[in-house]
C-alpha cells in the first residue's frame, strides 16, 4: 500500500551517497584546485545530513578544524531557516559558493563556505546530483518538468551560475543519477531506479552530453543494471556503482575511461566511493534476498593499470571501516588527502564521523553528526 | 466506562438473554462510551469517541481525509483488534483499520477492553489481540425515518438518512463531501510558514444495514471513497508543487451471527464475507515523483463457532475459527497470495463469592500460499485475569502473551517484504482497581508491558535497499485512570493517561532507553454532556503531552504539547433537530505525525428531519 509505496521510494530517493566535489583537476572548466603555491594549515569539513523522508529534517553540521568544534544545526543556526528535505548532493563551485540540491523541497540552495544562505531555486524538481565548470551547474533530475519544457525520461539541466536560472536541458535516460564532467562532456549514470513501479527497466547506460550545447552525443552502454549511488573521478576515470537487483544479479562496479570510453567491469560492489585523484578507494556490500546473507568488499583500484588491492589506506583505516555499523559515506579530501567516513547507525539516530591521515593517523574523537550523515565537503584553510 | 445506572429495555428479550450470557460482571479494565454520550458528541467518526479514553493514542494524518489509526497502551496499531459486533475488521495486507470509515451514528456503544474480555462463548479470534476495541451497533426499538443535512468548515457537505424498522432492523446510508483545503500554519523562530492543505479532498459513501432477530444479527455494509493524499509539509519557496497522489477506497462485508443459550449450554456462530479494494495513483503528468498505479484487492471469508457450559461456579467455553484471506495485485513481483487462519481457544471460568477467575489458551495456525511463502506458523499463546469484589470495590490483576502475525505486505511486497520475519510478541501485566456506585465509578490500572522482534523497515547495511526486519524491544509501563460520575442531567467521563515507553532493544546504541516516537507521558482528558428534554450539550477537552517524534530524542525537539476543545449543542423539537459543532474550539495548531498539521477550528451545522 501507500506505505510500502514511500519505503521503496525512500530505498532510491535519499539512502544513497554521492561523492560530491572531489572532481581533480585535470581540465581547465572543473572547479576549485587546490591551490599549490600556499600551504594547507587545517581544513573545515560540512557533512550534509539527509535527515528522514517527509520529514523535512535535512541538515548540515559544521566541523572547524581550527577550533576542533562541531556544530550541528549549522544552517539553521546561521540563517534562522530550515533546509528542507532531504538533500541529496552538496558541492563546492568555487571560493565563495557552495551549492546543495534539496531534493524533495525540490530546492537548489547555495551558500557561501561559511554557511550564509545567497540564494535558493525551485526550478529543478526532483533534483539528484550536481557537477559544475566555472560558470555553470549541472543538475540531474528524474522528473518529467523543468518549467514548461516536459520530457518523457528524466534529464540534465545546466544552469547559470551568475543568474541561477535554467538556461538549457537536455533528456537522457530513465532516472539519472551521478554525473561528471570530462573535456566538455557530461557522463550521466542513468539507473532506471523507478522501475519497481513504472513501466521500464533497469537502464544499464552511461549517457554522454555534449555541455556547450546540451546535446546527447551517445550512450554507453556498461552492461550493469541500476547504476546508481557514487560516482567518482580520477581525472579521465569515472568510477560508478551497479546496484544490482538483490536477487540473482549481484552488484558490481564500473570503470570507464573517459577517452576512450571504454568499460572495465569488476565484480564487487562500490556503493560508498572516493577518490585521491588517482586512485578509486570503494566500500559496498552484496546483499541477496536468496541467501539473505552480506558479503562486505573493501577495495583500492587503480584505474591506470586496473589493479585492485584489498583495503583502504592502511590496515588501521581498513579496521575501523570493517567497524561501521552502517557506512553511509567515503570521501577523501582533495587538499590534504586525509580520508572521512561516516556511520549512519540505525538509520533512526544520529550518525558519527571518522577522520585519518592518509598515514592512518586518527585526527578527531569520532563526533556526532545527524540522521543519514551522506555527503563531505572540506573547506580548506590556508597559511595566512 | 458506563455508568451502572444504564436504563435496560424491559420489553426486550434480547437484553434478558445479553445478561444471562454474561453471567460474570465484566471483570478486565475496560471503557464504554455509550449512545448518548456518541450522540451529544461532535463526530467524524468513530476514531472522535475512542480518542478520550484513557491508554489510547489515536494516530491522525489530519483532515477528513488523513487516516486514524488507534493504539493501546504503546503497543502497536497492529497489536489492537477493533471488532464489530463481536467480528474482527482485518485487513490481511496491512493489519490496520482505518477509524475513518466507521460511523459513530449507527453504533450503541464504543468499548475498550485491555487484553481481552471475559466473557463466555467468546470466538477464538477475540483472544488474538493484545487489545480490544468493542464496536456495537444500536438496536432500533421503534419504527421511522430521519434525514440529515450538515454543513461544515473547509466546504463539506454531508448528508444522511436512517431508515428504522421496530427493533428489527435499520439501513443508515451518508454521503460526504470535502474540499479540505484547510489552513495550516508553522510559526517558530526558525520558520514562519502559512499554507493552505491543498489536495486533502474526499468523497465518501457508506450504506450499511443490520437485521435483529431473536438470537440472529445480520449485518451489511459497503463503503465507497476518493480522497487526496497530500504528504508531509516540507520546505517549499512557492505553491507551484504539490504532492500529487490520490486514493480509491472500496469496502464490503457482510456477517450474520448467531447467539443462544439453552439452559447452562450456549452456542454462537458467525460467518462473514468481506471484499476490500484499494485503487493509489501517482501516475500524473505534473507529479514530480515516482508514477504509480496499482491496485489492491483483498477477500476474506471468516467462520467461528463458539461453545459454552456453566455449571454452579464453574464456566467452560470453547470456540475454533478460520479465516482464508486473499491479496491480488498489480504491484510488480508482487504475487497472488492466499492466508489460512486457524485459531482455537479453549477458556475456563471460576466465580464464587467475590472471586473471579478466568484462564484461556489459544493456539494460532497459519499457512500462506504464494511464490516463495513464509513457513507456516503454529504458536500457542495464554492468558490469565484474577478479580475479586467486596462491596463496591473489585481489585484485578491480568496476565496476557500475544503475538500478531506479519502481514501479507511486511512477509511478500516487491523488493522490501521478508518472508523470514518471526511474529511481534507481546507480554502484558496488570494490577488495577475498581470503584464502583450508582452515581460515581472510579477505575485505576497499573501496567508493565512489553513488545519483542518489532517489525520495521530499514535499509540493508552498505546499500540502497530498504526491507523488512524484527528489530525493536520496546518496554512500556503506565497508570490510566477512568472516572464516571453522572448526578440528575449531567455526566462527566475524565480520565487520565501516564505512559513510560522506552526504547530497549540495543544497549550500544544511543537511543537505547529514549522514549519512543509519538507516545506522550500524559494525556488527560474531560467529556461533560448535559440533557435536558430536547435539549442536550457536550464540552469536552483534550490535553496531550509533548511528544518526541525522533527515535533518538535529544537530536531534535519534539511536537509542542497541546490542548484540544471540542463542544457541540443539539435541540429537538418535536420532527426537527439542530445541531451546532466546533471542534478544536481554540483553533490550536498541533500536530499528531510531525509535518502532518491538523486543521485547527471547524464548525458545522446540521438539520435532522425526523418523518
Amino acid at each position: 500500500m501507500k506505505k510500502y509505496l514511500y519505503i521503496i521510494i525512500i530505498c532510491l530517493l535519499f539512502a544513497a551517497c554521492s561523492s560530491n566535489s572531489e572532481d581533480k583537476p585535470t581540465t581547465p572548466e572543473n572547479q576549485p584546485t587546490p591551490d599549490s603555491t600556499s600551504t594547507v594549515v587545517s581544513e573545515n569539513l560540512i557533512i550534509c545530513n539527509e535527515g528522514n523522508w517527509q520529514s523535512d529534517n535535512g541538515q548540515l553540521s559544521y566541523y572547524d578544524g581550527t577550533t576542533g568544534t562541531v556544530t550541528n544545526q549549522w544552517f539553521r543556526k546561521v540563517n534562522g531557516l530550515k533546509l528542507g528535505d532531504t538533500p541529496n548532493d552538496i558541492l563546492q563551485i568555487n571560493d565563495t559558493l557552495i551549492a546543495i540540491a534539496v531534493n524533495w523541497s525540490n530546492i537548489i540552495q547555495y551558500i557561501h563556505p561559511d554557511g550564509t544562505a545567497c540564494g535558493a531555486t525551485e526550478n529543478v524538481p526532483n533534483n539528484r546530483r550536481m557537477c559544475c565548470d566555472k560558470k555553470f551547474l549541472y543538475i540531474t533530475s528524474y522528473a518529467h518538468k523543468c518549467g514548461n519544457i516536459t520530457f518523457t525520461k528524466g534529464y540534465v539541466a545546466k544552469i547559470d551560475l551568475k543568474t541561477k536560472q535554467v538556461i538549457a536541458t537536455c533528456e537522457v535516460g530513465w532516472e539519472p543519477e551521478g554525473i561528471r564532467l570530462y573535456d566538455g562532456r557530461l557522463y550521466v549514470a542513468n539507473t532506471g531506479g523507478y522501475s519497481f513501479s513504472e513501466s521500464h527497466n533497469y537502464e544499464t547506460t552511461v549517457q554522454v552530453v555534449d555541455a556547450t550545447t546540451m546535446q546527447s552525443l551517445r550512450q554507453i552502454d556498461t552492461g550493469c543494471i541500476n547504476l546508481y549511488g557514487e560516482m567518482s573521478q580520477a581525472g579521465k576515470y569515472l568510477c560508478i556503482n551497479s546496484c544490482g537487483d538483490y536477487y540473482n544479479v549481484s552488484p558490481s562496479t564500473v570503470i570507464i575511461n573517459c577517452e576512450t570510453e571504454k568499460v572495465k567491469v569488476f565484480g564487487f560492489p562500490s556503493t560508498y566511493n572516493t577518490t585521491d585523484g588517482e586512485k578509486f578507494y570503494c566500500v559496498g556490500s552484496a546483499f541477496s534476498y536468496n541467501t539473505y546473507k552480506y558479503v562486505y568488499y573493501i577495495y583500492t583500484i587503480n584505474p591506470e593499470t586496473m589493479q585492485t588491492t584489498s583495503g583502504i589506506y592502511s590496515d588501521d583505516v581498513t579496521a575501523k571501516l570493517k567497524e561501521l555499523q552502517s557506512p553511509y559515506e567515503l570521501y577523501v579530501s582533495p587538499y590534504t588527502g586525509n580520508i572521512y567516513f561516516t556511520d549512519a547507525k540505525s538509520y533512526a539516530t544520529a550518525g558519527y564521523i571518522y577522520g585519518y591521515s592518509k598515514q592512518g593517523k586518527q585526527l578527531f574523537d569520532p563526533f556526532k553528526v545527524y540522521i543519514n550523515p551522506a555527503h563531505i565537503l572540506a573547506i580548506p584553510n590556508y597559511k595566512q | 466506562m458506563e455508568v451502572q445506572a444504564q436504563k435496560l429495555r424491559a420489553d426486550s428479550v434480547y437484553q434478558l438473554k445479553e445478561v444471562l450470557i454474561k453471567g460474570n460482571k465484566e471483570v478486565t479494565p475496560n471503557q464504554t462510551i455509550s449512545r448518548n454520550q456518541i450522540i451529544a458528541m461532535p463526530s467524524n467518526s468513530v476514531a472522535d469517541a475512542l480518542k478520550y479514553m484513557a491508554g489510547v493514542q489515536i494516530k491522525d494524518y489530519g483532515g477528513l481525509g488523513g487516516q486514524k489509526t488507534i493504539n493501546v497502551r504503546s503497543l502497536g496499531s497492529q497489536h489492537v483488534g477493533v471488532y464489530l459486533d463481536g467480528v474482527r475488521i482485518t485487513n490481511a495486507q496491512n493489519g490496520t483499520v482505518d477509524l475513518g470509515k466507521y460511523s459513530l451514528s449507527t453504533m450503541e456503544s464504543v468499548s475498550l477492553f485491555n487484553a481481552n474480555k471475559t466473557e463466555m462463548l467468546m470466538t477464538a479470534s477475540e483472544y488474538a489481540s493484545a487489545s480490544t476495541v468493542y464496536l456495537k451497533t444500536h438496536r432500533p426499538d421503534s419504527t421511522g425515518v430521519v434525514g440529515s443535512y450538515s454543513n461544515a468548515s473547509f466546504s463539506t457537505h454531508k448528508a444522511s438518512a436512517t431508515l428504522s424498522y421496530k427493533n428489527y432492523g435499520f439501513i443508515d446510508a451518508s454521503f460526504t463531501k470535502s474540499k479540505g483545503d484547510y489552513p495550516f500554519d508553522y510559526d517558530n523562530e526558525y520558520e514562519d510558514t502559512t499554507g493552505i492543505r491543498r489536495n486533502s479532498d474526499i468523497m465518501m459513501f457508506r450504506i450499511e444495514g443490520c437485521a435483529f432477530y431473536k438470537g440472529f444479527q445480520w449485518h451489511t455494509y459497503y463503503f465507497n471513497s476518493a480522497r487526496g493524499l497530500p504528504g508531509g509539509v516540507v520546505r517549499r519557496l512557492t505553491d507551484l508543487y504539490t504532492d500529487v497522489g490520490r486514493e480509491w477506497d472500496r469496502n464490503f462485508f457482510s456477517q450474520l451471527s448467531y447467539q443462544n443459550q439453552f439452559g447452562l449450554i450456549g452456542v454462537r456462530g458467525i460467518v462473514k464475507y468481506s471484499n476490500d479494494f484499494l485503487h493509489y495513483r501517482s501516475d500524473y503528468d505534473e507529479n514530480i515523483s515516482v508514477h504509480a498505479n496499482n491496485s489492491y484487492h483483498q477477500q476474506d471469508i471468516y467462520a467461528a463457532w463458539a461453545g459454552s457450559y456453566k455449571y454452579k461456579e464453574w464456566g467452560v467455553s470453547l470456540s475454533t475459527d478460520l479465516r482464508w484471506s486473499d491479496l491480488t495485485t498489480d504491484v510488480k513481483n508482487f504475487h497472488y497470495v492466499y492466508r489460512l487462519d486457524s485459531k482455537s481457544s479453549l477458556s475456563a471460568f471460576y466465580n464464587h463469592k467475590g472471586w473471579n477467575i478466568s484462564l484461556s489458551g489459544l493456539y494460532t495456525n497459519t499457512s500462506d500460499h504464494t511464490n516463495g511463502e513464509a513457513k507456516p506458523l503454529s504458536r500457542f499463546t495464554w492468558n490469565t485475569l484474577v478479580s475479586y469484589s467486596i462491596g463496591d470495590w473489585m481489585f484485578r490483576t491480568f496476565y496476557k502473551e500475544v503475538f500478531r502475525t506479519p502481514t501479507l505486505n511486511d512477509l511478500y511486497y516487491t523488493l522490501v517484504g521478508n518472508r523470514n520475519l518471526k511474529p511481534e510478541y507481546t507480554k502484558q501485566f496488570d494490577v488495577g482497581v475498581t470503584y464502583g456506585k450508582r452515581w460515581l465509578n472510579v477505575q485505576i490500572d497499573g501496567y508493565y508491558n512489553h513488545v519483542k522482534d518489532r517489525i520495521v523497515c530499514l535499509p540493508l547495511k552498505g546499500s540502497y535497499q530498504w526491507t523488512m526486519l524484527n528489530y525493536g524491544y520496546t518496554r512500556c509501563m503506565g497508570v490510566d485512570m477512568t472516572v464516571n460520575t453522572s448526578y440528575k442531567n449531567h455526566s462527566l467521563l475524565l480520565t487520565g493517561t501516564f505512559q513510560d515507553d522506552r526504547n530497549r532493544t540495543d544497549p550500544s546504541e544511543d537511543a537505547y532507553n529514549d522514549y519512543i516516537a509519538y507516545s506522550p507521558r500524559w494525556s488527560f482528558t474531560a467529556v461533560y454532556t448535559f440533557f435536558y428534554k430536547g435539549f442536550s450539550a457536550s464540552l469536552s477537552h483534550m490535553f496531550v503531552d509533548k511528544r518526541y517524534w525522533t527515535a533518538e530524542n535529544g537530536i531534535e525537539d519534539p511536537l509542542a504539547a497541546y490542548n484540544c476543545t471540542d463542544a457541540k449543542i443539539s435541540y429537538k423539537y418535536k420532527q426537527i433537530g439542530v445541531e451546532i459543532e466546533c471542534q478544536d474550539v481554540f483553533d490550536v495548531r498541533y500536530e499528531i505525525i510531525q509535518r502532518w498539521p491538523m486543521p485547527g477550528r471547524m464548525f458545522g451545522l446540521t438539520i435532522k428531519y425526523q418523518l
